[in-house]
């Protein structure tokens, strides 16, 4: 067991650059892709009623009737790109609640792991800078309470400045 | 003829601005006279803008519809407790609300504040704002404004809004979004007169805005799963994104003033942390109230968007430019001492909660960007913030349990060895729990959950032991309260363990089933049987209730509901009114989708684990408020020469250590 500990990295860094990989590696994971069942799509489809909500959290009229289409569609085995752009093409290009990881959504996707990465090189800067001064342990900070405008301390702070 | 709250208003506005003027030459003369008679002008301004809202309220119990903004938001059926919280149904009573809020928290300010020029500066700030909502509920939003007919009824109020959540949800949410100026105020005034000393100072505010925030958000979460009717608590819509986000960046300024508290650094980021929090606030009411991003709960369209805008550019521009005047001042020390210790964990808790921020902003308000350039306001649902933050969370929630066993300075080399191997072997037992076909997710949110929580517990111990040592004289109890800023932070993290656990079992692990019943059918889902009884409608004033009879039966035991469909006649609209059964760990949410014939549709959901966001939610407040009892109260509990003696050693070692540093 001590072997094992004495292998492990203890550098923070080590452990930060752990927490990026991970981060990055759960972000680009690909999605379990089943056979196209209604249930792949509800969740990237909004109702068309103006409600704003997922289709599979509307119980509406026009909710029902967009799932009746999708149903369709699938059965005339069209994929789900093709369902979607088709279902755009009839209630609007904003039903779509997914956005794609292409074009300009490319930004909106990896937008996370740049600010992510960023942050860690930014982090890693500071720990490489020692110069530090210890002032005390914030749980100590104790307030102090004045009742009144016209005290001492306050003809101090003015002259202190 | 002036309408009297409009006068009240116009009066305010007044006495607020006149308020000011005496606490600027107050303060540039420096003469405390001024700031007295400022502070009283302040109580009368306060008066004033109750008495606004009285007479606001008043209005609505009356059902006076002659007022447009009682006209279009109430009605003369809607029961009197409805009518109190229609006030905040729309923009401009929501601003007058924030006003008075803003008001009170403000001589609350003053009140508790040790009264010299850094409290001074830090009121006329919080007083410009308070001009600020009067001057706009003066010119855009007056909502004393009359009718030119004599309407016999009201629109009525939103039937969504029809609930006792909504009496809390926004009155806590506003008082959390008020509360962030005092904050910001201080971290302003600091910045301007090159007091340091605002850290110390905004922490309990910066805590007191969090505590109101969590309620908010907390009591909106479950508006919107018993409402909302599909089961679930947040939908990733921009107006909850909005409430968000400053819950966020607070999150991260509770840690990263304690950094500038013990080692004076990152002096910038925390005055740019308490901006974005304002900015972010700002946001808020700017989505929820102006309509620019479509929002399932956009419920008040109004003109704010301009006067809004120009306050969010003025105190950008006022920020960066006293940033820029001051950079001599706020020029830091650096953070780190040595890589294993609590001051890491602290700025890679700052990363993640950042991150977490910006990524739920960039995804709020891309649908500007891509109206810009693809011509449409794309929509940014659910699964892109599910996706691009759960990874963040899982960090976050991990790193709960380091940032609690490393030590500030220089901590232990083994101690963060033996959190690695614990850390490991759990990730290693979910990953072998996905290959007995338990989900990821759910394997790995339990070993990071787990290793978060044995870490809170095992500090409340260690720590206790140690204090036991430090305070022989003292008993436990008064050992607690002594150190409450500790045990309330390891508190809120508790809860915020569990809210992260409840949020995983309800969006990983719910389980729905629609299901077709006729009349005295039964059908089993799980332990439960459902038997359908039938149905009634009944006209209740303007709204048709659909209501059916359910027998839920469990252990042999046999409990009716009456899931509803209720049909708005006057707003036309449809809401549904479900039934939860409560359980420890699972909930069994019931929604009657519609009647066909002889039969019933109804949604069964088993929702697991859902009750730990709301235990969690009262854990983390708790925790807050523990963290927030005043230190007199606390002096009062305990043995005063134990903290005369206290005090005496705390100066000694503050003295030791600038002396080593």
């Amino acid at each position: 067991m001590k072997k094992i500990i004495s292998t492990i990295p203890t550098d923070l860094t080590t452990l930060t650059a752990s927490i990026l990989i991970s981060v990055l590696l759960l972000l680009i994971l690909p999605l379990p892709v089943n056979g196209l069942v209604l249930a792949d799509l509800e969740d990237d489809i909004i109702c068309a009623c103006s409600c704003y909500r997922l289709l599979s959290n509307c119980d509406c009229e026009v909710a029902e009737q967009m799932k009746m289409q999708i149903r369709e569609m699938i059965d005339k085995g069209m994929s789900k790109r093709e369902i979607i752009s088709n279902l755009q093409s009839i209630y609007g290009k904003e039903i779509l609640a997914t956005p794609p990881k292409e074009g300009i959504f490319t930004g909106l996707w990896i937008y996370p792991t740049i600010v992510v990465s960023a942050g860690v090189i930014f982090i890693g800067f500071l720990l490489k800078r020692r110069d530090s001064r210890w002032y005390g342990d914030p749980d100590e900070t104790i307030n102090k309470e004045h009742p009144e405008w016209v005290d001492e301390s306050f003809d101090e702070t003015v002259s202190e400045r | 003829m002036i309408e009297a709250g409009y006068l009240t208003i116009i009066i305010s506005f007044f006495t607020s601005f006149y308020s000011t003027i005496l606490a600027v030459n107050g303060f540039l003369r420096r003469d405390p006279k001024y700031l007295k008679n400022s502070e009283e002008m302040l109580y009368f301004t306060v008066f004033m803008i109750t008495i606004s809202l009285s007479i606001l309220l008043y209005y609505f119990i009356t059902d006076n519809f002659t007022i447009e903004y009682v006209y279009l938001n109430s009605a003369s059926d809607l029961p009197v407790l409805y009518k109190i919280s229609a006030l905040w149904a729309g923009s401009e009573g929501s601003l007058l609300f924030w006003a008075w809020i803003l008001s009170i928290f403000t001589l609350l300010f003053i009140y508790t504040e040790k009264k010299d020029l850094l409290t001074a500066h830090a009121v006329i700030v919080l007083l410009t704002f308070q001009n600020f909502f009067l001057l706009v509920l003066m010119y855009f939003l007056n909502p004393f404004k009359p009718l030119d007919f004599i309407p016999a009824h009201g629109m009525g109020l939103n039937p969504l809004l029809e609930t006792h959540e909504m009496i809390f949800h926004p009155t806590t949410l506003f008082a959390g979004y008020a509360s962030t100026l005092i904050p910001f105020s201080l971290a302003i005034s600091g910045l301007n007169l090159t007091d340091e000393s605002w850290v110390f100072r905004a922490r309990r505010w910066i805590l007191f805005s969090w505590m109101w925030l969590t309620a908010g958000i907390s009591i909106g979460a479950y508006w919107a799963y018993k409402t909302l009717g599909w089961g679930g608590f947040w939908a990733w819509d921009p107006v909850e994104n909005a409430s968000l986000l400053p819950w966020l960046t607070l999150t991260a300024l509770v840690h990263s003033i304690m950094i500038q508290e013990a080692r004076r650094g990152m002096k910038k980021w925390n005055i740019l942390l308490s901006l974005a929090t304002v900015e972010f606030v700002l946001l808020g009411t700017l989505i929820t109230r102006s309509g620019i991003i479509a929002s399932i709960h956009a419920f008040g369209r109004s003109g704010l968007g301009i006067p809004f805008t120009i306050l969010m550019v003025s105190l950008l521009a006022v920020t960066v430019y006293l940033i820029k005047i001051r950079s001599a001042f706020i020029k830091s020390h650096d953070v780190i001492e040595h890589t294993i210790s609590k001051e890491t964990t602290f700025l890679l808790n700052n990363l993640l909660f950042t991150a977490f921020a910006l990524t739920v902003f960039w995804g709020t308000i891309f649908p500007l960007i891509s109206e810009a350039l693809l011509g449409y306001k794309a929509t940014i649902g659910a699964k892109y913030y599910e996706q691009t933050t759960s990874p963040i969370a899982y960090a976050i929630i991990a790193l709960t349990g380091f940032c609690v066993a490393i030590g500030w300075r220089r901590g232990d080399k083994k101690t963060v060895k033996r959190l690695l191997v614990i850390l490991s072997l759990l990730v290693g037992a979910a990953i072998l729990a996905v290959f007995a076909g338990i989900s990821l997710p759910g394997s790995a949110a339990l070993a990071v959950s787990l290793f978060a929580v044995l870490l809170q517990l095992r500090q409340y111990v260690v720590d206790t032991g140690t204090f036991n040592k430090e305070y022989s004289s003292l008993s436990f109890i008064k050992i607690i309260l002594r150190r409450r800023r500790r045990y309330s932070g390891y508190t809120i993290h508790l809860g915020v363990i569990m809210v992260f656990i409840g949020i995983v079992g309800n969006w990983m692990y719910a389980e729905e089933h629609e299901v077709v019943m006729k009349v005295d059918e039964q059908i089993k889902i799980g332990d439960y049987s459902f038997v359908y009884r039938g149905y009634s409608e009944d006209r209740v004033s303007s709204k048709i209730v659909i209501e059916s009879e359910i027998d839920v039966i469990n252990d042999g035991k046999i409990q009716k509901v009456f899931p509803k469909i209720e049909r708005y006649m006057l707003q036309n609209n449809e809401i549904v009114r479900v039934v939860i059964i409560y359980e420890p760990l699972r909930d069994i949410y019931i929604t009657l989708v519609s009647i066909e014939g002889d039969s019933a549709v109804l949604k069964i959901k088993s929702n697991p684990l859902t009750s730990l966001i709301w235990n969690g939610s009262l854990i983390m407040l708790g925790g807050v408020i523990f963290g927030l009892i005043p230190r007199r109260v606390i002096v009062k509990f305990l043995d005063a020469k134990v903290e005369k003696v206290d005090r005496e050693t705390d100066g000694e070692s503050y003295k030791k250590e600038v002396e080593k540093g």
